[in-house]
This record gives C-alpha cells, sequence and structure tokens, in this order.
C-alpha cells in the first residue's frame, strides 16, 4: 500500500522524540518486536495521531499488525481518513 | 505474536514464572504470598461468577497477566458489582501488549473502580475510560528511627527514639470522649454501621459484616491485628482495622470508617491506633485514604504526628450506567479507604 509521505513524516518525528532517544526509525524497522513501543507510548502515541491527522482511533485499532511499524502505523491512519 | 486469552488452571506455574521475573528483587516468601491471594481472592462470593484472569502468551510461555477482582459497591443507593484490575504484569519486552490485556479487562467488565499509583497505569485506564476522581490521602509516622532514610550512630538513635516517644506520647495522649474498645471480631453491629453510613454516602465500597471478616478475618492473609471500635453504649460511632506486617513490624490501618460528620471519632481513633502500634512495636504506620466525611480530617493526621507523602494512589472509576458514573466521578460522593480494595490486597 502506498502511503503518503506527509503522514509517515510525522509519525517518524515522534517516535525519534519519544521513543528512540533521537536515533533514526526507517519505514520498517519493528517497532513492537525491537521493544520501542510500551504500554504508555502506545497511548500518547493514539491521541497524538488522533490530533495531528483527525482520526479518532479505537481501542480495537491497537493491534501488534496496526502498530508494527510505521508504514503500518500510516496505513491505519490512511485507513482511517478514507 | 503475542496473543491475550483467559486464564486458565493449567497457567498458574507459568504466572508463578512471570511473576518471579517482574518482581525479581521479591524474596520466595513474598512471592508465595503473593500467589496464595488469589487463592484466597476465589474465596470471595463474587468469584465463581465475577473473578476473570488473563495471560499473555507468546508461544507456550506466559508473558503477561493480569485478574480482574470483583466487589459489591453501594452507588445511589444500588448495589452494583465493579471490578479492579489486579496484578498487572508483563514482561518488559511486551510492553506495547500491556495495552491489550488491560484492554480484555474494560472489554470484560461492566463496572470498574481502581485505585493505583502508576502514571503508566493509570494513563492507559483512563485512555480505556475510566475517569480520575481523587488522589488518596498518604501519610507517615515514624515510631523508631528504623524506617528513617539515614543511618544514625546507636547513642544518637537511643536519644531520637526517646525523642519520637516522647513527642508522640504528648501528641497521642488524650481524654477519649467515648469509650474506645478492643474487639475480637466483627459483629452484627458493623451491619447497622454500615447502612447507617451507606444511607448518607452516595459511593461506598459495601463493608458489612460479611465482607468485613472475609476482609480481616483468620482466614485472609491480612488478619486484623486488633479492631478498635468506639462506642456510645452498645452503638458504633466508628471503627479502625489495625494490622501489623509480620516482616517489617510496619503499623497499617487499612479501614478507619465512623458515623458521617464524627471527625472527632475518627481522630480519637487514629489517636488510639498511634498508641496500639507503639505498644505492639511497630516501627512506623503507613495511612492512606480518601479524605471524607466518615474518616479524619487529613489536618487532624497531621497534628497526631503523621507526614504527609508525596505518592499518592488515585481513585479511578467507570460505570456503565451514566447516572451511576456520574454520582462517582465526584470525590465529595465517596468514602473509600485503602483496605476496601484491590489496593490494599498487595499490602505484605
Amino acid at each position: 500500500m502506498t502511503v503518503d509521505g506527509a503522514v509517515k513524516g510525522p509519525i517518524r518525528e515522534w517516535l525519534m522524540a519519544n521513543a528512540t532517544g533521537g536515533r533514526p526509525v526507517s519505514d520498517d524497522q519493528p517497532l513492537i518486536r525491537d521493544g520501542l513501543l510500551t504500554s504508555l507510548m502506545v497511548v500518547e502515541l493514539v491521541m497524538f495521531l488522533e490530533q495531528q491527522f483527525g482520526v479518532v482511533i479505537d481501542d480495537m485499532d491497537v493491534s501488534e499488525e496496526n502498530f508494527a511499524s510505521i508504514q503500518a502505523i500510516a496505513e491505519l491512519v490512511d485507513r482511517k481518513r478514507a | 505474536m503475542a496473543v491475550v486469552r483467559e486464564f486458565e488452571p493449567a497457567d498458574l506455574d507459568g504466572v508463578k514464572e512471570l511473576r518471579a521475573r517482574a518482581f525479581w528483587h521479591a524474596t520466595p516468601e513474598r512471592l508465595e504470598r503473593d500467589a496464595s491471594i488469589w487463592r484466597w481472592l476465589e474465596t470471595h462470593p463474587l468469584a465463581a461468577e465475577h473473578l476473570h484472569r488473563w495471560v499473555l502468551v507468546d508461544g507456550d510461555r506466559i508473558v503477561g497477566f493480569l485478574g480482574a477482582i470483583p466487589q459489591y459497591y453501594r452507588i445511589a443507593g444500588r448495589r452494583v458489582v465493579a471490578h479492579a484490575p489486579g496484578e498487572y504484569m508483563v514482561d518488559s519486552n511486551y510492553g506495547f501488549h500491556a495495552v491489550l490485556l488491560m484492554r480484555a479487562f474494560f472489554r470484560t467488565v461492566e463496572n470498574c473502580v481502581t485505585c493505583d499509583w502508576h502514571p503508566e497505569v493509570l494513563r492507559v485506564q483512563g485512555w480505556l475510560g475510566a475517569t480520575d476522581v481523587v488522589d488518596l490521602e498518604a501519610f507517615t509516622k515514624p515510631l523508631t528511627t528504623a524506617k528513617l532514610p539515614v543511618s544514625l550512630p546507636r547513642p544518637v538513635g537511643a536519644v531520637v527514639n526517646l525523642g519520637l516517644r516522647v513527642v508522640d506520647s504528648i501528641l497521642t495522649t488524650g481524654r477519649d470522649r467515648f469509650e474506645i474498645k478492643v474487639l475480637d471480631d466483627f459483629d452484627d453491629r458493623f451491619d447497622r454501621f454500615f447502612e447507617a453510613v451507606s444511607s448518607q454516602v452516595p459511593c461506598i465500597p459495601e463493608k458489612d459484616v460479611a465482607f468485613l471478616r472475609w476482609r480481616y478475618g483468620e482466614s485472609s492473609p491480612h488478619t486484623a491485628s486488633a479492631i478498635l471500635a468506639a462506642l456510645d453504649g452498645d452503638d458504633l460511632l466508628g471503627y479502625a482495622v489495625l494490622r501489623v506486617t509480620p516482616t517489617d513490624r510496619a503499623g497499617l490501618m487499612p479501614d478507619v470508617t465512623v458515623l458521617p460528620g464524627r471527625h472527632d471519632v475518627a481522630r480519637e481513633l487514629v489517636r488510639a491506633a498511634a498508641r496500639y502500634f507503639r505498644r505492639a512495636g511497630a516501627t512506623v504506620i503507613w495511612y492512606r485514604f480518601l479524605a471524607s466525611p466518615v474518616g479524619p480530617r487529613p489536618s487532624d493526621v497531621r497534628r497526631l504526628g503523621f507526614i504527609p507523602r508525596k505518592r499518592r494512589p488515585r481513585l479511578q472509576v467507570k460505570f456503565a450506567d451514566p447516572e451511576l458514573h456520574q454520582m462517582a466521578v465526584n470525590a465529595a460522593n465517596w468514602a473509600f479507604s485503602y483496605g476496601d480494595e484491590e489496593v490494599g490486597f498487595w499490602d505484605e
């Protein structure tokens, strides 16, 4: 799925500011497997996504597939905006 | 991929191993004690129908656990069951999945009353629909130098201990304005007392005799060291449940409840409790409670030599019925003691 870079950019910036200590994150880096997303960060990230992109993310959307990587998160946002 | 599923009896060993990893600093005795809490919880009258547990499993390895502990509450005169999340633990590599466990909790239970102090847990619970009500009051009162943050040379320690005893005796000696007795057990008066309190307090855990015996009786992991009752003739004006922990001799007051507005009774019960703990050889008193008409005023507790603590647990609620939820989010409607529910179940 092709996702607008304007979606991935803010997600990447948020992760670098809040999860990786400034280290860059590639689109397909496994965020959950690498332990970058804690439970608290998931909640903060969801709130960020809702505010940044004007979408509503239901708690059922919070799954390992949807938050596996920047690419997966961006695809979730795209689906929610559709 | 890790998945959440319902707990099965065969998971006990896996949960035990998870507990040992999550609380790596705990002694084997403490770990066994925490495991025993669940055996006690299974004896709760609501357990058969309402006690839920989930495990987070990656392959055949248990990497997370969460329980839902049921309890009766009296909200706006109605008896309702509400749950508290219990023993929330997840292996460090599965932080993301902690949300999935808590989601299973909120998808299953109708009502939730929970008290916690971990910001992460409070935040996740808040996101899943729980509303902040109020932070509980938290106090400590050192009775000896044993619990001071610095170690003192022996002669200095002896002088400080003497000073603590003198100051404490001045602060806690007073003439009781009513009779305070030590009771052996909770009796019928506690049923009448609870009905009198709950008729005036809209939101309260249901603490009738059956509950109090289950909570602090002989078969509880938190058997009361003493039950102080403030009496006017045969009428109960209030009571305090006291415990001295076996390992570090800490004095705990899990429940101090008085008739609404009788702050004078609450103050005298706390004063009597402090005297009891000193006689019982406690080194420190820990006291956490929600400031309300059925407990002591925080200012009175301070005057008795208790020191406020920064770390305070927060009460959060979620009720499916909007009217009940509206009632329960107002801190002024609550009577709540630290020992009343899950948060107090894990005290040593």
